[in-house]
């Protein structure tokens, strides 16, 4: 009988236990889920950077598809026309939807993405960690656009290298036949 | 008690096929991207400005470099195979290190897919086998519970993810208006010429409605699934949902393991029907080429 009791005790314990370790699992995941807020601020420096590490969770995709269209395009050396990096596998992953073509492609986008970062970084404030990244950046930006020149047979010493951005068609255009509404490059 | 009665439930039958569902599905993911080794490994933001060596658990993210990225992958491999075939708590410990460093390679080609099973794998370390549980004799029910609390997390986090992703969806001004899916669509990223070239000619409801019905969906999916009535179709709407995403969007890799990850939510007799339900179309295609005298 003692025993039994004991058993149903130590249950009793060993539930509440895990019951709030979990509980303390999510109200800090919810925390670090939420919008900037002073809590999250206060929290943030001592617990949430950890969780950037190791429990990294960002479920807000698609919430905002945007409108615009990026693509890193190159002109190697001794070339007029300028080179869609993604456009290839883009028109690849189009036609055939089984893996892995898709994560070539992000992969392939992931180039543009970056220098993109870059160029929203070079607008904030500059101080160590920019140069870091800036540069860091910069130096994967160059090396794919000397990898792209050198598998079209082509060098890429005094190339040029550049982010086109491509406006969505807007909702109400939706009948219009074109894509895009508008184009601006920025060269990097 | 009682009030905790429904966390600490859960059925071993499912949790021994959705273990071997996900390290499947990794296994699976990681043959297919042996091609571009090289490719995974883009120092990122986060690394560079938090920066890896600050503490301990920081660090544990930080383990393959270029160098060693090859290793990273073939000490997955090895883990893969032992943890589907006899998993222990060291070497799912292990695994969960592997896979969430891999993962954290490049954040530019990660999908919610890639992240969902890298927390899921987390949670699997706690979730002890059968076998497991007759090694620790009398002492076996602590890890019973402690089983029990590891599945109860996996559900909720699933049913958290599309909690906050249809909150997410809910506070932008492009899902109140309608308009997201159809900007989602135009995108030829996320789309096909025959579907952003014929957007125009969809009937307007047809365009407009489905934004709203999947922020209603997504937020409501923890008592959607909690119901037994409900947990079918729910289930059902699902698979027809990511399946959407893999044809239309082309995010393969998110369906698949997102369709892996709702496993968890099946029950036993879930199988069994899927199980008839697989050998009925194999005996009708068996049927159909004897009839045309393939066999």
């Amino acid at each position: 009988m003692r025993t039994i009791l004991i058993y149903h005790k130590s249950r009793y314990i060993l539930r509440i236990t895990l019951v709030l370790l979990s509980f303390s699992y999510f109200f800090i995941m919810a925390i670090y889920l939420l919008p900037a807020n002073p809590l999250k601020s206060y929290v943030g420096n001592r617990i949430l950077n950890h969780f950037d590490h190791i429990f990294y969770q960002k479920w807000d995709f698609f919430s905002n598809p945007g409108n615009v269209h990026i693509s890193l395009i190159i002109r190697c050396d001794n070339q007029t026309d300028w080179i869609d990096t993604s456009a290839a596998i883009l028109s690849e992953h189009q036609k055939k939807r089984l893996p892995p073509i898709g994560k070539n492609l992000y992969n392939e986008r992931s180039y543009a993405l970056i220098a993109n970062s870059m160029l929203s970084l070079r607008q904030q404030e500059k101080n160590q960690s920019y140069f870091k990244l800036e540069s860091k950046y910069s130096e994967i930006v160059s090396s794919f656009s000397k990898s792209e020149c050198t598998k079209r047979g082509l060098t890429f010493d005094s190339g040029e290298k550049a982010l086109l951005y491509r406006k969505l068609r807007k909702f109400s255009e939706r009948q219009s036949s074109n894509m895009f509404n508008s184009y601006e490059v920025i060269k990097l | 008690m009682r009030i905790f009665d429904f966390v600490f439930q859960y059925d071993d039958y499912v949790l021994t096929i959705f273990k071997k569902l996900v390290y499947f599905s990794c296994f699976f993911y990681f043959i297919s991207h042996l091609h571009m080794i090289e490719k995974f490994y883009i120092e990122d933001a986060l690394h560079v400005s938090i920066g890896c060596k600050n503490s301990f658990l920081s660090y544990l993210s930080c383990l393959p470099n270029r160098s060693n990225t090859l290793v990273a992958f073939v000490a997955l491999f090895i883990l893969t195979l032992l943890n589907f075939f006899r998993d222990t708590f060291v070497t799912r410990l292990a695994y969960w290190v592997i896979l969430m460093n891999i993962f954290s390679l490049n954040i530019y080609i990660l999908d919610g897919g890639n992240n969902l099973i890298s927390l899921i794998s987390f949670f699997l370390i706690f979730s002890f086998s059968q076998r497991e549980l007759k090694v620790a004799k009398k002492y076996s029910w602590i890890f019973q519970e402690i089983t029990a609390i590891s599945v109860f997390n996996i559900k909720f986090q699933i049913v958290l993810l599309y909690f906050i992703a249809g909150l997410g969806k809910a506070t932008e001004k492009i899902w109140q208006n309608g308009t997201a899916l159809y900007y989602s669509l135009t995108n030829p990223e996320y789309s096909l010429p025959l579907v952003f070239n014929n957007l125009g000619k969809i009937p307007l409801p047809l365009l407009i409605l489905p934004s709203y019905l999947i922020i209603i969906f997504q937020i409501f999916l923890g008592p959607l699934l909690l119901f037994r009535d409900t947990k079918i179709i729910t289930l059902v709407m699902l698979f027809l949902f990511h399946l959407f995403i893999f044809i239309v969007m082309g995010l393969g890799y998110f369906a698949i393991f997102m369709w892996v990850s709702h496993t968890i939510f099946y029950e036993k007799n879930y199988f069994f029907k899927i199980q008839d339900t697989l050998r009925c179309i194999e005996v009708k295609l068996k049927s159909n080429f004897r009839g045309k005298g393939y066999v």
